[in-house]
């Protein structure tokens, strides 16, 4: 089974989905970047998922959650390179992520949860 | 099923969730389909070859190149054995399951895809669908 | 009745023994009607072969023994024929009279020919005529169907270009571009919008997307409910939109019918919105 690596930089966490997942491996991936942001008192996390070409159901319910549990353990999760094909088929089903901030790619996510980590600290 | 080309892929384990959607996105892409229609049809399959596995234990899903002279079309048949779905028009009406249950994934394929069609009844479920496009 | 010598002649036997008079005759009344273009449109000799294959296929067709039922074998060659034609009138820009007069011209051709052999039969007159007319009329048919479904196919394919056209993106600076829609927005077009738009704004990478909907004299509960989905979709990839040019009619309607528009963040002008969408831009550069 493939494994999500996640890296640190500092007080943000990086992690690449570079592959299809499994129901599975998307929990696996969960689990381990939650431990990681407890581990590692992370106040950011990027996730991208550039190479994701497709976002059904369960894997958008994954990644809210996600970005939600994180939350509760002190970190902001940013969503860095969705697809088009990615965005326009989770509108047509009739979801949507709540709650998590997205950007189009690696530098802006960055970017943007820089600016999300201290304007929480003014 | 015709004599059109085509796959077959055994849903047991997730990772045949994930074979499915790949050999969908493939033949699209084989047929000519925009990228949007080839995730459109890889999200489908994905919802429902999951829903096989979750309330029937297995299935079978089954991609076939159904093109003729003017029209590009790839359909997929995922069936499965298990105990049926007791109220099938509730389970397709919207805000009937909870966000993510047997019903969600019904309703959100079906919006994907240009032809949408279930049979079910105890024992057997079969669900159809189909993208397809104007050939030049 | 009729003299004893003589057998009576079938409509298949008429045609065969005067086919080419017939074919001159048909030719010339196609081309002899007022307010036609078809001598325009095509020559006389492209006409002239078109209206030979149609009559040989047409011999074969008038041996069979019902006419009722288009689907037999025997038909199958002038059906197809007539599609063909029509199929090909339809993209020439025949009208629909134009290409329907190209049928019907036939039967009066053929009737007069039956009138003048079966003179002295009435009786067999009146079958035949009957049997010809019906069969005539049933392919007219064809080929008005044919005619219509060919013309849908290129409206259909020219609305296609149109909707491309007519859904310029612009790249108004870094990281912003702009769609000003204009004309009516349908579900079809407005899929292809959201489409076009994230395919865009992936491509330039823009921070911000302003859709500036001054143009589309129309904006009711469906339309809205398609910006509402367009904004989603955009702010899935990370960019927000700015939607510019609602008039006060507008902004009345949708408060009426209950949208809640609360989600998208608009502007009264194009102008007020290129402005919020610098900031935007401006905002998050700062931020560095």
């Amino acid at each position: 089974m493939a494994k999500i690596p996640i890296l640190k930089l500092g007080d943000i966490l990086l992690s690449t989905i570079q592959i299809d997942l499994t129901d599975q491996d998307a929990l696996v991936f969960q689990d381990d970047l939650l431990t990681n942001v407890k581990e590692t008192n992370a106040e950011g996390v990027i996730i991208d998922i550039t190479g994701l070409d497709v976002v059904d159901s369960f894997m958008a319910r994954v990644i809210n959650d996600t970005a939600n549990m994180a939350h509760i353990l002190g970190a902001e999760v940013v969503l860095c390179g969705m697809r088009p094909d990615v965005a326009l088929a989770l509108i047509e089903m009739g979801r949507q992520l709540i709650g998590v901030e997205t950007a189009l790619n690696l530098q802006e996510g960055m970017e943007k949860l820089i600016s999300i980590i201290e304007g929480k600290r003014k | 099923m015709s004599t059109h080309s085509g796959v077959k892929i055994d849903l047991r384990k997730q990772s045949d969730v994930v074979a499915a959607r790949q050999s969908g996105r493939r033949i699209a892409n084989d047929l000519g389909f925009r990228s949007a229609d080839q995730t459109r049809l890889a999200t489908a399959i994905s919802e429902l070859a999951r829903n096989a596995i979750q309330y029937a234990g297995e299935g079978v899903c089954y991609i076939t190149d159904e093109s003729n002279q003017h029209t590009a079309k790839v359909q997929v048949v995922i069936e499965d054995f298990g105990p049926g779905i007791p109220d099938i028009e509730k389970a397709m009406t919207l805000g009937f399951s909870t966000s993510d249950g047997l019903g969600a994934g019904l309703q959100g394929a079906k919006r994907l895809v240009h032809e949408f069609a279930i049979e079910t009844e105890p024992g057997h479920t079969r669900v159809t669908i189909a993208v397809s496009r104007p050939k030049e | 009745m009729s003299k004893e010598k003589q057998t009576p002649k079938t409509i298949a036997e008429i045609l065969t023994e005067n086919e080419d008079k017939l074919l001159a005759a048909w030719v010339k009344t196609i081309i002899s009607q007022a307010d036609s273009r078809t001598g325009a449109l095509m020559t006389e000799q492209e006409l002239g072969k078109q209206a030979a294959e149609v009559l040989a296929a047409l011999r074969v067709a008038l041996t069979a023994e019902k006419f009722d039922d288009l689907t037999r074998p025997e038909f199958a060659e002038v059906v197809s024929l007539m599609q063909e034609i029509s199929a090909s009138r339809a993209e020439q820009g025949f009208t629909p009279s134009e290409t329907a007069s190209f049928v019907f011209s036939l039967k009066n051709t053929l009737l007069e020919y039956m009138q003048k052999e079966l003179s002295d039969q009435p009786e067999l007159l009146n079958t035949e005529v009957v049997k010809t007319n019906n069969f005539i009329d049933n392919l007219g048919l064809i080929t008005f169907e044919t005619f219509a479904k060919t013309r849908e196919k290129i409206i259909y394919e020219q609305s296609e270009a149109l909707i491309e056209l007519a859904t310029p993106i612009i790249q108004l600076w870094d990281e912003i571009i702009m769609l000003p829609l204009v004309g009516v927005v349908d579900t079809r077009r407005s899929q292809q919008i959201i489409e076009n738009m994230l395919e865009k704004i992936v491509q330039y990478q823009a921070v911000v997307a302003i859709l500036d909907v001054t143009g589309v004299p129309i904006i009711d509960t469906r339309v809205a409910q398609h910006l509402i989905q367009t904004v989603t979709a955009a702010k899935m990839l990370g960019t927000e939109v700015v939607i510019t040019g609602f008039s006060p009619q507008v902004a009345q309607t949708l408060v009426v019918l209950n949208m809640d528009l609360s989600a998208i963040r608009t502007k009264g002008t194009l102008k007020a919105g290129v402005a919020e969408a610098l900031r935007i831009v401006g905002k998050q550069i700062a931020a560095q």
